[in-house]
């Protein structure tokens, strides 16, 4: 508990930046209180499979749990207020919706990051199996073939551009309708946006790695997040009831319709094609 | 400072769907002042607490509280401001401690001895999740967090709906410690209880469709507007007989009954004269002057309890 | 000592009025006698649940009517005699009471014999429970 003195003492230097960073610091312990268990529960699982399972050897797990775990940071953090019904209250508290907006993408994407970044530089140098050959001697040893090192770095661009569209649709939503509407909605779009980028690199440009694509998929997952900042910054801060918001809900269902078809065709040609030139 | 606490400057609000809530609606709050605010259901008061607090936009028009627009304001300078409303909901997983700790982050001014008098005092408890306390304790242990802060302007949105009497005297109780503690702090409250309002409102606004419709002093007000009744002797009042300054009167037989604003004290002189008129002047509690201005259906449904529309349109 | 002060707010007669007339009460009544502390402003707005202003108001007008003295930093107690003002102002605060008693017998038809009476018997009830003291040099006191 914070004592009278200390209080006091706030009250007394009243200087800005003192303030600022306890504001800052505030709703870093708000926002960490409020998603550890999503948070520790993804790092202990991540840890768990690279350091001890070792099932995620090779980018893909990586960037499957990247994935995974991207929507679900993106959706919790950026959308508990909503769902929880506590606009309202958290709207009225002194931080600026810009600070909050800032803090909870700081904490997501930094943890999201740390956790692929280092997950990926170990599997990348066989940490994890030559750490265990010290220990045990098991069928885990085998090197495992080795891969171009942009897919690793998709592994964790991917994840990261992912959490930059989920972060700012669940920070846009009104109602926990929207929320899921949205997040699904912002999977269709990178996922749009990352395999026709792939799709345009490797066909029309014929370039292997998909290096355009990730830097592509940066730009408008920054650009993203710009946007998400103004729009948040522009919300009213009532919990809408349900019914209100019917109209949009169904447009943006409709829209998530369209394109999860034009995801699955994209698939579907990517697919095809990468068989045929590896053929 | 001389700047007014509250200042709006034909605030204006339309949700989508058409409905206006705010209607060119001004008002000046002095520092200090203490104003209550009230007015039937859907006449704007919710939506003009939550403009002033910068929940909502403004479609036109200004809405300042200290000088300051509270969507553009810095946090030191919201740290000023305190908001309680009827709908809010806060954090359910968080303990009532962590809520006080959550705050003495956010507000340089929190006043933790305070606050652990007031969780004694409102009977809370302090590892309790806020999810898990009554409705009556949620909106207490809010309105401990708005007082709490101590804050320069409070703004309360029916800070007592569905409290039991004993729990809204203690709060208004609070209010006037808090008021007799620190001079200076402003408070806006809406509510549906008259009474409360006469214990410790000293202005008195009244909103219909979206506009500020009266204004005044309570005091003022009250030493004002009374009841006279004029008492004739034979059957009727002599023809064309009115009450100088009536707002409103009935005449039943030999008796003419007013609600008048008595602009000066010899004003029913030439009344008394009239021979054989009987004057006699009642005092009137606020909830009669509401009436006696507004008639008995529009006052009821002024002063009626909060009923279980939940804030659409307020 | 705590008293109870009766107070409704919603009568229509002013809350620091309905305050103001109950400390003459219980002075008159000898219930509150010299020296005898009276609630402070800030507990008697929280026990009554009122705006301090009001009690602010009903004090100061206390204060300046000799009824009550208000000792910096130790709060406000019973001003010494019961009549610390002059007979001039004791007629100018009573004068608007007697205006309306006045009225009112007039309208009912009330003898003047019946009318003082009345008050003769009034006067005698409330000195009987608070002893007139003597006039004192503070009645010069505020002139």
């Amino acid at each position: 508990m914070v004592t009278a003195e200390a209080s006091n003492r706030l009250r007394e230097t009243g200087a800005a930046s003192d303030l600022r960073w306890g504001v800052i610091r505030g709703v870093l312990w708000h926002e960490w209180l409020a998603h550890r268990a999503l948070i520790s529960g993804c790092a202990a699982v991540w840890i768990a499979f690279v350091w001890i399972l070792m099932v995620m050897s090779g980018p893909i797990p990586h960037t499957v749990f990247g994935l995974i775990a991207a929507v679900a940071f993106g959706g919790r953090i950026a959308g508990a207020a909503v769902s929880e019904g506590s606009e309202e209250f958290s709207l009225a508290l002194p931080p600026p919706r810009r600070v909050r907006y800032l803090v909870r993408l700081a904490l997501g994407l930094g943890v999201l990051l740390g956790l692929s970044v280092v997950g990926v530089l170990a599997t990348m140098h066989n940490v994890p199996q030559a750490l265990w050959g010290l220990v045990v001697e098991s069928g885990f040893t085998e090197p495992f073939p080795t891969v171009e090192a942009d897919r690793y770095i998709w592994a964790v661009v991917g994840p990261a551009t992912l959490f930059a569209f989920t972060f700012s649709a669940a920070a846009v939503c009104r109602t926990r309708g929207d929320l899921i509407a949205g997040l699904l909605l912002a999977f269709l779009i990178w996922g749009s946006v990352s395999f026709g980028g792939a799709l345009v690199e490797e066909q029309l440009l014929y370039r292997g790695n998909r290096a355009l694509t990730m830097m592509c998929l940066c730009l408008v997952g920054a650009g993203v997040l710009v946007a998400g900042g103004f729009l948040y910054a522009r919300k009213e801060g009532i919990t809408r009831p349900a019914g209100a918001s019917s109209r949009r809900a169904a447009l943006i269902w409709l829209l998530v319709g369209m394109l999860a078809l034009v995801v699955f065709a994209l698939l579907a040609l990517y697919g095809t094609h990468t068989r045929v030139v590896t053929e | 400072m001389a700047e007014l606490a509250i200042e709006a400057r034909n605030l204006r609000k339309r949700f989508r769907g058409g409905v206006v809530a705010v209607d060119g609606l001004d008002i000046e709050i002095e520092r200090g002042m203490v104003y209550g605010l009230i007015g039937r259901n859907g006449a704007g008061k919710t939506t003009t607490l939550r403009l002033l607090m910068g929940l909502l936009r403004a479609n036109a028009g200004t809405a300042h509280v200290l000088g300051m627009d509270m969507w553009t304001a810095s946090a030191s300078a919201r740290a000023r401001v305190g908001y309680v409303s009827q709908e809010q909901q806060l954090h359910d997983w968080m303990t009532v401690d962590q809520l006080c700790r959550y705050a003495a982050y956010l507000y340089p001014a929190w006043d933790q001895a305070y606050a652990e008098h007031l969780v004694k005092h409102f009977g809370l408890e302090r590892d309790r999740q806020v999810g898990k306390l009554s409705g009556g304790e949620k909106r207490k242990a809010g309105v401990l967090v708005a007082l709490a802060a101590r804050p320069e302007v409070l703004l309360l949105d029916e800070p007592a709906a569905n409290f039991d009497p004993i729990a809204r005297r203690e709060l208004v109780s609070e209010l006037a410690s808090v008021l007799a503690d620190d001079g200076g702090c402003t408070i806006l409250f809406s509510t549906h209880i008259i009474s409360d309002i006469e214990r410790i409102a000293d202005h008195v606004g009244i909103m219909d469709k979206g506009k500020l419709v009266t204004s005044a002093r309570l005091d003022e007000m009250q030493s004002t507007t009374k009841r006279v009744q004029v008492v004739f002797e034979g059957d009727t009042p002599p023809p064309g007989f009115r009450v100088p300054g009536a707002v409103r009167s009935e005449v039943s037989g030999p008796v003419v009954s007013a609600v008048v604003r008595l602009e000066r004290d010899d004003a029913l002189d030439e009344v008394r004269r009239i021979p054989g008129a009987r004057v006699q002047v009642f005092p009137l509690g606020l909830e009669d002057i509401f009436i006696g201005l507004f008639g008995a259906e529009t006052a009821q449904t002024m002063t009626e309890g909060a009923d279980n529309g939940h804030g659409r349109g307020k | 000592m705590i008293l109870h002060f009766q107070m409704n707010p919603s009568s229509g007669v002013p809350v620091y009025r309905q305050i103001m007339d109950q400390v003459k009460y219980y002075i008159a009544s000898g219930t509150l006698r010299y020296g005898d502390h009276i609630p402070s402003i800030r507990e008697l707005a929280r026990s009554l649940a009122v705006n301090p202003t009001t009690i602010i108001k009903a004090y100061s007008e206390l204060e300046h009517e000799g009824v009550i003295e208000m000792r910096h930093g130790k709060g406000a107690f019973v001003a010494d005699s019961g009549r610390p003002l002059s007979p001039a102002r004791q007629e100018a605060a009573l004068r608007p009471q007697a205006r309306q008693l006045a009225v009112e017998a007039g309208q009912m038809g009330a003898t003047e014999n019946l009318v003082v009476r009345v008050v003769k018997e009034e006067l005698e009830q409330v000195n009987r429970s608070a002893p007139t003291p003597e006039p004192t040099d503070k009645e010069k006191r505020d002139g």
